[in-house]
């Protein structure tokens, strides 16, 4: 009870300093803009942009699963970036261990692998079925890449891409056969992160 | 492992045979589409229908019917203060994906007055070439690899200079390392590019048969100027008139370093 009122306590503190954050860059922006300074306007607006990033990634982790075919998510390798490097907008990731396996799942928003991605999965199916390591199929109703990497000493990942609007969700599994990977990425829910993402 | 396979030529058959009946069937009522509209707009026009010519350079579509009216669409930049106030709304109420969308209309609107206000600043003749009004461009993607640019081009006679600016891309940023880091250094007397000081910048300027010369003079932490000439007689003419263009300007109202 205790920690959970700690918890609480730290999340809405937390919050309050994103909305600030946010706040504040909006005001700079305004009024470097009404002044004429337009570089310091978009600066400010960067910096915004970056603190909306970090509390859109805040929210797509709330709705992640907290576990995947047994594995547990590590709370604190929860990772969220707004980047604002111009290619990677919003960077989002959870870790997920279960003795020797393990799973991660990224999220990238404005991704600039998304034309690759999307150009494989467009292209008739007989025209990749000539790689047996990948195989398209559908999460959530999203089409998605799946990958088969297997390494030197025999053991198996996979790695599944699924690319929507400008978000990139890529699931890679380390020691999971490719049915126990097909049922881990239908527990992510694609739409709900799309939705906060895009 | 012989039945399969003729399965697969049949099928193969069928696919072509339908795909040729298909494009037969569109052919056919294409140039019945073809003769109807000929027929009406003869009416219209009321030239003979035996007349084999037809003075229209317009192409009509696939459906068959030519564009006569439409005056382009309103382009204005996005209003930034109304953006930032939206923002501001959809963050309050948690609608993050409106706020994001808000943010961007906002940068847009800000980035294309930059670069508005830069051509503005640029020289309206160089090296004897008038500037072409209509060929000023501010492209603002906001985010993605290309970030700002600003193209302006000069014209007269023979000549043609064009000059890109480009700002707030990650990929101009790797651009200025690989000048920096000395990937175009001078390595060949045959080569078509050599590295060169433009201003005291580091700059590489290149020769192509077809496209004349280009320098690129990369410049600030995510900036750069390409000018390109076409038809100069030598690499001092092009580097002459690309003096014109005053740099230390361009970069001070980028809010570069």
């Amino acid at each position: 009870m205790k920690y959970t009122c700690i918890f609480i306590a730290l999340s809405l503190i937390s919050t309050i300093t994103i909305a600030q954050e946010f706040s504040s860059s909006m005001s700079e922006a305004r009024s470097s803009y009404k002044s004429g300074n337009l570089d310091d306007a978009r600066f400010a607006l960067e910096q915004a942009m970056h603190t909306l990033d970090q509390e859109i990634g805040k929210e797509i982790l709330k709705v992640l699963p907290t576990s995947l075919q047994g594995a547990e998510y590590k709370s604190d390798e929860d990772n969220v970036v707004g980047t604002n490097l111009g290619f990677a907008g919003l960077f989002v990731d959870r870790n997920y261990y279960a003795d020797e396996k393990s799973a991660t799942i990224q999220i990238i928003g404005d991704s600039p692998l998304m034309a690759g991605i999307n150009a494989i999965l467009a292209l008739p199916n007989f025209v990749t079925s000539g790689d047996s390591d990948q195989k398209r199929i559908k999460v959530d109703g999203y089409k998605a890449l799946l990958t088969k990497n297997t390494r030197d000493d025999g053991v198996e990942s996979f790695s599944l891409q699924i690319p929507a609007n400008a978000t990139l969700i890529t699931l890679e599994c380390l020691g999971y056969s490719e049915a126990q990977v097909t049922t881990m990425a239908n527990q992510i829910p694609v739409t709900q992160v799309v939705k906060l993402a895009q | 492992m012989k039945a399969r396979s003729l399965i697969v030529i049949l099928f193969l058959i069928g696919i072509s045979f339908s795909g040729q009946s298909q494009s037969l069937l569109n052919k056919l009522k294409q140039k019945g589409e073809d003769k109807l509209i000929k027929k009406t707009v003869d009416t219209v026009f009321g030239e003979d229908d035996n007349s084999g010519t037809t003075n229209n350079p317009s192409s009509p579509t696939s459906s068959g019917t030519t564009n006569t009216k439409g005056s382009g669409l309103i382009i204005e930049p996005p209003d930034v203060v109304k953006n930032i106030g939206e923002a501001e709304t959809a963050f309050g109420t948690k609608n993050y994906s409106s706020a994001k969308y808000a943010l961007r209309q906002a940068m847009v609107g800000i980035e294309m007055e930059i670069g508005e206000s830069i051509l503005k600043s640029l020289p309206t003749s160089v090296d004897g070439l008038q500037m072409d009004p209509d060929a000023d461009k501010v492209t603002s993607m906001n985010y993605g690899f290309v970030g700002l640019t600003m193209e302006r081009r000069y014209s007269g006679k023979d000549k043609e200079l064009q000059v890109t600016i480009g700002n707030n891309s990650a990929l101009l940023g790797a651009v200025n390392m690989m000048i920096s880091g000395g990937a175009y250094a001078s390595s060949s007397t045959e080569q078509n590019y050599k590295q060169t000081t433009f201003k005291g910048y580091r700059s590489v300027i290149q020769y192509d048969e077809s496209s004349g010369y280009t320098l690129s003079v990369p410049f600030g932490q995510s900036s750069i100027m390409v000018v390109n000439g076409i038809n100069y007689e030598s690499e001092p003419a092009i580097m002459s008139a690309a003096e014109n263009f005053d740099i230390e300007k361009i970069k001070s109202e980028l809010g570069e370093k």
